[in-house]
C-alpha cells in the first residue's frame, strides 16, 4: 500500500458502530425525518474516506440532523413551498446528505441527479440531466460547485429559483418560518435511476413505503442488529446507493463508512481495505464490483486485510455472474472472507429498493438448468457444468407478495419461467408526471417489475431466481440501458432512419450477455458497409457510453408491429433463430 | 509548462500516456495525439476509471471528475495533465 497522503487529518474518528444504552429501532418510524430525528439522539453516523482510505470528513447523525433543519428553513425562507422538486447533484458527500434531509425537513422533494463518469460525453450528460430536471419540473437544482457549468448549461429552459452549492443555501436568510416535514402518505424523493435518457421516468416514492422498505430490509433482509456497519461506494443515484446503504443505515442508526464510487472505480480494493480497517460486516455491490477487485488483486502482493468481520456480502443490481463471485472468494480466501458471506438480493426502485433477500449466512444457492427447457420456459435442473447457471436470491421479503405468470397471467408454479409481479407496500406510486408509463407497470396493485423469473423450492421454501429482462432495459456494468436510446443515436446516423435498428442483448457461449445492434443496411459496396459498421459503434459508444457488436442486416429485415413499432423481441429470436442473417461485412467489436 | 488552451502539450507527457495506453489498447487502434478515447479505443465507465488510476499514479496527480466531459482525445488529456501538474508545483 501507499503511505499516506498529507491530505487526511490524522485527529478525526470514525463514528463508533453503537451507542450505548440507546435501543436501535429498525425503521419502524412514520416517516424519514422521524427516523433521523432518532438517529440524531445516537452517537452514529457517516463517515467519508479519500481513495487510499484515509479518513476525510465525518458526519454524525446528529450534526446531519441539525444540519438539515437549519437548512430546510432556508430553503422554505427562499419561497420553496412543500411538494415542489429540487435536483441535487448526488456527489458521494455530506453536502449532498445535508440538502437530501433538508428537503425532507421542508416538505420538498429531492431528486438525486448522477455525476459525469465518462470521457468526453458532455452532450450526452447534459442531456441527461436536463431531461431529469425538466421532468421532475425542479425549482433549484444544487450541488458540488465543479459540476455547475454542467447544470447551467443543462438548465436552459428550465425555470430554477437557484442554481448553487449547499454554501449558497447556507447564505441565505434562515427566515422565521417553521420546518414543514411530510406525512407518511407525502413524497419523500423521485428517483430516475431506472429511466431513459429520451423518456425519463421518476419513480415516486413516499415516506410510507419507504420505511415498510427499510423496515422489511433491516429486520428480515440484512438482519441488522447491535454491532453492525457497513461500508459503502455506492452512488446516491442509484437505488442501491440511496435506499441500501444511506436510508438503511439512517433508519436503522446504522453507522456507514463511504468511499465514492469514482475513487472505487480507481482503487476497488480501497472498498475492502475500509472494511479491514472498520471491522464492518454489511456491504453490498452489483457483481461488477467483486470482478474488479478480484482483477485488481491479481496484481498485488500480501494486503494484510481481515475480512473476517464482514458478515452480509450482498450481490444485487444486476444480473449475478456466479463464476465473478467465486474468484472473488478464492482470492479474499486467505484475507479471511468467507464464501457463506455471500447475500444475493433482488429489487429494483420502483419498490423503493429490496424485493427479495438470500437467508444470509449460507452463501450462494447456485442452480443450473438445461439451456433448451429454458427457452420452452421451463428451469429443469441438471448436473453441474451441463447447463446454464443462475444464483438464487432468497424469498419475497414478509408483507411482499410475488406471482411469476405466463403470457396470459396464469399464475406458474415451481420452476416455470413467466414475469415476475409484486405487490406490498414497498411498491412506489407511479413515475412522476408520466401516467402512461406508470398504467404500464402497475395494473390492480400489482407492479409489472418487467423481469423474467422462476421459483426454485430451496429448504421448503420457494426462493426467486431472476433469469433476464422480459422488458427492453439492459443493465450494462450496473448501469440501466435502454435500447430506445441507442436505437434512437443510431437512427441520427446519415443514411439511416427510424426503424432501421434493434438494440438487444445477446449470451455469448459463456452465458455473458452482450449488447447487440441490429442495423438495417442498404449500401451493396463491402468498404461502405464497414464503415458503417464503424460509424454506428463508435456513435453509441460516444453517445450512451456503452460498447456493442454490430451486425448488419438485410434492409427490411427488422419486424413490425402492427402499429408500424419495431418488434425487438420478435428480431431477437428471429436472429437467433437464423430467420434473420448478418449481411457480406458486420464487425464484432 | 503553460495551461493556455490551443497549447501543445509537453511531448514527455504524450510519451507517457502512449505508454500507459498500450496495455489499454484492446481494439489495436494507433495510437496518436488525435486518438478519441471513446470512438477509437472503445473505453467504457469503468475502463476510464482504472485507466485514470493509473495516469494519476505515473503523474503523482488527481484527476478531478468534472473534467471529463471535455476530455475526448489524447492531446486533450496530456493537456489537462500538463495543467494539473503544474497547478500542484
Amino acid at each position: 500500500m501507499q503511505p499516506a497522503v498529507s491530505s487526511e487529518i490524522p485527529h478525526l474518528t470514525p463514528t463508533p458502530s453503537d451507542t450505548p444504552g440507546r435501543p436501535k429501532r429498525l425503521a419502524d418510524f412514520a416517516t424519514l425525518t422521524e427516523a433521523l430525528d432518532y438517529a440524531g439522539g445516537a452517537d452514529t453516523g457517516f463517515n467519508f474516506y479519500s481513495a487510499r482510505g484515509g479518513l476525510e470528513k465525518v458526519l454524525p447523525f446528529r450534526e446531519l440532523a441539525g444540519q438539515a433543519k437549519s437548512t430546510a428553513l432556508r430553503l422554505s425562507a427562499a419561497g420553496l413551498t412543500p411538494g415542489e422538486r429540487v435536483a441535487l447533484l448526488a456527489a458521494t458527500d455530506p453536502e449532498f446528505l445535508i440538502l437530501f434531509f433538508a428537503c425532507q425537513y421542508a416538505g420538498l422533494i429531492p431528486v438525486p441527479m448522477p455525476l459525469p463518469t465518462a470521457f468526453g460525453r458532455r452532450e450526452a450528460y447534459i442531456d441527461q440531466i436536463k431531461g431529469q430536471m425538466s421532468s421532475s419540473g425542479a425549482r433549484m437544482a444544487l450541488g458540488p460547485a465543479e459540476f455547475l457549468p454542467f447544470v447551467r448549461e443543462a438548465a436552459t429552459g428550465v425555470d430554477l429559483a437557484l442554481i448553487g452549492t449547499l454554501a449558497d443555501v447556507t447564505a441565505l436568510p434562515e427566515g422565521k418560518g417553521d420546518l414543514h416535514p411530510g406525512g407518511p402518505g407525502d413524497l419523500s424523493y423521485i428517483q430516475y435511476s431506472s429511466g431513459s435518457t429520451r423518456f425519463p421516468t421518476g419513480v415516486m416514492v413516499t415516506h410510507a413505503s419507504l420505511m415498510a422498505n427499510c423496515f422489511a430490509m433491516n429486520k428480515h433482509g440484512v438482519k441488522n442488529s447491535v454491532g453492525d456497519r457497513a461500508v459503502s461506494w455506492l452512488p446516491y443515484f442509484h437505488d442501491m446507493g440511496l435506499v441500501g446503504f444511506m436510508l438503511g443505515g439512517v433508519t436503522s442508526q446504522s453507522s456507514i463508512d463511504y468511499l465514492s464510487t469514482e475513487d472505487f472505480a480507481r482503487r476497488p480494493l480501497t472498498w475492502l481495505k475500509l472494511i479491514s480497517d472498520n471491522k464492518a460486516t454489511l456491504s453490498y455491490a452489483p457483481s461488477f464490483g467483486y470482478e474488479l477487485c478480484a482483477r485488481r488483486v491479481a496484481t498485488m502482493s500480501d494486503l494484510g486485510f481481515d475480512l473476517s468481520s464482514w458478515r452480509a456480502a450482498g450481490i444485487g443490481g444486476e444480473m449475478i455472474k456466479p463464476g465473478v463471485m467465486r474468484a472473488f472468494a478464492e482470492a479474499f480466501k486467505p484475507y479471511g472472507f468467507s464464501d457463506k458471506a455471500f447475500n444475493a438480493s433482488y429489487g429494483l426502485a420502483e419498490a423503493v429498493l429490496a424485493v427479495s433477500f438470500s437467508p444470509g449466512g449460507k452463501g450462494m444457492q447456485v442452480d443450473t438448468v438445461d439451456k433448451d427447457a429454458l427457452e420452452d420456459h421451463r428451469a429443469e435442473p441438471v448436473a453441474e457444468g451441463q447447463g446454464r447457471e443462475f444464483v438464487a436470491c432468497g424469498s419475497i421479503l414478509p408483507d411482499h407478495t410475488g406471482e411469476i405468470r405466463d403470457e396470459k397471467g396464469g399464475v406458474l408454479g415451481a420452476r416455470r419461467v413467466g414475469r415476475l409481479f409484486i405487490a406490498g407496500p414497498s411498491i412506489m406510486q407511479g413515475y412522476f408526471n408520466n401516467p402512461d408509463a406508470t398504467a404500464e407497470c402497475l395494473k390492480d396493485g400489482w407492479l409489472d417489475t418487467g423481469d423474467l423469473a422462476y421459483w426454485m423450492p430451496i429448504d421448503g421454501q420457494d426462493e426467486l431466481v431472476i433469469v433476464g429482462r422480459a422488458k427492453d432495459m439492459m443493465i450494462i456494468n450496473g448501469r440501466n440501458v435502454w435500447p430506445q436510446d441507442i436505437e434512437w443515436t443510431v437512427e441520427h446516423i446519415p443514411g439511416l432512419k427510424s426503424g432501421d435498428s434493434a438494440a438487444i442483448l445477446l449470451a455469448d457461449p459463456s452465458g455473458v450477455e452482450r449488447p447487440t445492434i441490429l442495423v438495417q443496411c442498404r449500401p451493396s459496396d463491402p468498404v461502405e458497409r464497414e464503415r458503417l459498421a464503424a460509424d454506428v459503434r463508435a456513435r453509441v459508444q460516444e453517445q450512451v457510453g456503452i460498447v456493442c457488436d454490430v451486425v448488419l442486416v438485410p434492409a427490411r429485415s427488422l419486424p413490425k408491429t402492427t402499429s408500424g413499432k419495431l418488434a425487438r423481441g420478435r428480431a431477437r429470436s428471429m436472429y437467433i433463430a437464423g430467420d434473420i442473417r448478418a449481411v457480406g461485412v458486420g464487425s464484432e467489436s | 509548462m503553460t495551461a493556455a488552451p490551443g497549447a501543445e502539450p509537453s511531448p514527455d507527457t504524450l510519451t507517457a500516456l502512449f505508454d500507459i495506453l498500450k496495455t489499454f489498447n484492446k481494439t489495436g487502434a494507433v495510437l496518436t495525439p488525435g486518438t478519441r478515447f471513446s470512438e477509437d479505443l472503445n473505453f467504457d465507465s469503468l475502463v476510464v476509471m482504472e485507466f485514470v488510476a493509473v495516469v494519476e499514479d505515473r503523474f503523482d496527480i488527481s484527476v478531478p471528475l468534472n473534467i471529463l466531459p471535455d476530455i475526448a482525445t489524447v492531446n486533450h488529456l496530456a493537456l489537462a495533465v500538463d495543467r494539473i501538474v503544474a497547478e500542484n508545483s
